[in-house]
């Protein structure tokens, strides 16, 4: 059996299954390499680390061809350290003669230790980010409403409902969030291939992930400018015209 | 069309309460043009601002066009007053950044009228007070008297039956302030209500009737006997 990367490479664009192919693993009596046929295509594994490329690879038979001792890998969901014992046990059950060696616990939490500090790295400055643009935009719209009390308090002398200020507030608001969000979206296109190595499973444009970021991000800039522009609604227009 | 039956309006400072309208007592008919004088600090604005509907702060009774406006919320006073009143201020108060057209659209803007309609009374307005030429230029490109004519006509584009103006030529020169109360004189005489705050002898010449205030009371009205004033009742005062 081969593994995808062996059949994509070797057979590009047709099947892999029925091909014949010699191995320096294995060889007839003669010395000379012993040509076997191709029956199955598994998926790619990878060994040392989820980031590592998956390399071409092919698998023989452990009875015919002893190349390596064999390692196993075992996915649990409690306490890894709790099934060494259990393992020697079934093992020995197999054969009592074989050892059980070289047993480690934790080996993918290992591997993709420090892909998860520099992701945990990145959301805590992301948070630091988010916090400091709805304080920022919280700070301008409060500003702004400071800025244009004598237009509030005269479009409300005018008739505007507490309602109409509400919304007028909140749109210039998320008008200027949304500015950012455009901006922010078209940076974080052009600087996904940076976060590539950082990234299982998932394409670098999501179209899932840039969508909830920006729900997120509409959601707290909505938030932020909610409290100025509440404020806003709640001015008294003939206090504000007489201190004007 | 206006009648107010002691009306007061007060403010708290810490335990003391200063009063700026006392026992307000005041028939207005609808057609007249009133002057309301009397030096600063007499309540003359505060008078003006309980009229504009603008404070709810007041005691006492005030009947607009027959409707009980001390029994109205303050969403009911802001309806009245959107539909039946206009008010013009004596620093105009025009919008910076909107153009003559889109100041004077301002209040219809809050108003449930559609936009052909809002463009068609705008047009109107524009060419009944010749701003016709001037309706693409902002505040900051117009005189102070363009500015104040913008101002009215932005208080009575949705023609109010009650217009009210704050010193409205106190920053104007006095050829500009001769047009604007011509202005106010001939809306008044097509039917508007108008009740002006002054401090112009000649402007108040410009009214039918004019009351003046001292202290919060109304101690003169040449429109007819002064009732429940400082100088009639002199238990208002000891009742202070």
């Amino acid at each position: 059996m081969v593994n995808q990367a062996f059949a994509s490479r070797t057979f590009p664009g047709e099947s892999a299954i029925g091909k014949r192919i010699a191995s320096d693993l294995s060889s007839d009596e003669s010395g000379k390499a012993d040509f076997r046929e191709i029956v199955g295509v598994v998926a790619n594994v990878t060994r040392s680390s989820l980031a590592e490329t998956p390399m071409p690879e092919i698998f023989l038979p452990f009875g015919q061809v002893a190349a390596a001792p064999p390692w196993f890998a075992l996915r649990v969901t409690e306490d890894p350290a709790a099934y060494v014992e259990t393992i020697r046990g079934v093992v020995a059950q197999q054969d009592a003669t074989l050892p059980v060696y070289a047993v480690r616990t934790n080996v993918l939490t290992r591997s993709t230790a420090q892909q998860k500090f520099q992701t945990m790295l990145i959301a805590a400055f992301a948070a630091i980010a988010l916090v400091l643009a709805a304080i920022g935009l919280y700070a301008v719209l409060s500003y702004m409403v400071a800025q244009r009390t004598l237009e509030l308090g005269l479009r409300m002398a005018l008739g505007a409902q507490r309602a109409d200020v509400l919304t007028l507030i909140l749109r210039r608001g998320l008008l200027l969030s949304a500015a950012g969000v455009v901006v922010g979206l078209a940076a974080s296109a052009a600087l996904t291939r940076y976060l590539a190595t950082l990234l299982f499973h998932t394409p670098g444009l999501d179209a899932l992930t840039f969508a909830a970021t920006t729900s997120l991000l509409i959601l707290i800039s909505a938030a932020s400018c909610f409290w100025p522009a509440w404020r806003a609604s709640r001015l008294d227009p003939n206090l504000t015209l007489r201190e004007h | 069309m206006i009648k107010m039956h002691q009306l007061e309006r007060s403010y708290k400072t810490g335990h003391t309460e200063t009063f700026v309208l006392r026992r307000i007592e005041l028939k207005l008919e609808q057609g007249e043009f009133l002057t309301i004088m009397g030096p600063s600090g007499a309540g003359k604005s505060s008078l003006l601002n309980v009229l504009a509907m603008l404070d709810d702060q007041w005691r006492g009774e005030f009947f607009f066009e027959g409707a009980a406006v001390h029994a109205m919320n303050r969403k009911q006073r802001a309806e009245l007053a959107r539909k039946r009143i206009g008010m013009v201020f004596q620093s105009y108060h025009l919008l910076d950044d909107l153009t003559v057209a889109e100041n004077i659209d301002l209040p219809l803007s809050y108003k449930d009228i559609s936009r052909p309609e809002r463009q068609a009374l705008v047009a109107d307005t524009l060419d009944r007070f010749n701003i016709v030429g001037k309706k693409d230029l902002f505040p900051s490109q117009l005189s102070g008297g363009q500015q104040q004519l913008v101002g009215i006509a932005r208080a009575v584009i949705h023609r109010p039956s009650l217009l009210l103006a704050d010193e409205p030529t106190g920053n104007l020169h006095s050829e500009q302030a001769i047009e604007i109360m011509e202005l106010f004189r001939t809306l008044n005489r097509e039917g508007t209500t108008v009740v002006q705050v002054t401090h112009s002898d000649v402007n108040a010449a410009y009214g039918t009737r004019t009351i003046e205030l001292r202290d919060g009371w109304i101690t003169k009205d040449t429109g007819g006997p002064v009732v429940g004033s400082r100088a009639v009742v002199s238990g208002g005062v000891a009742g202070r």
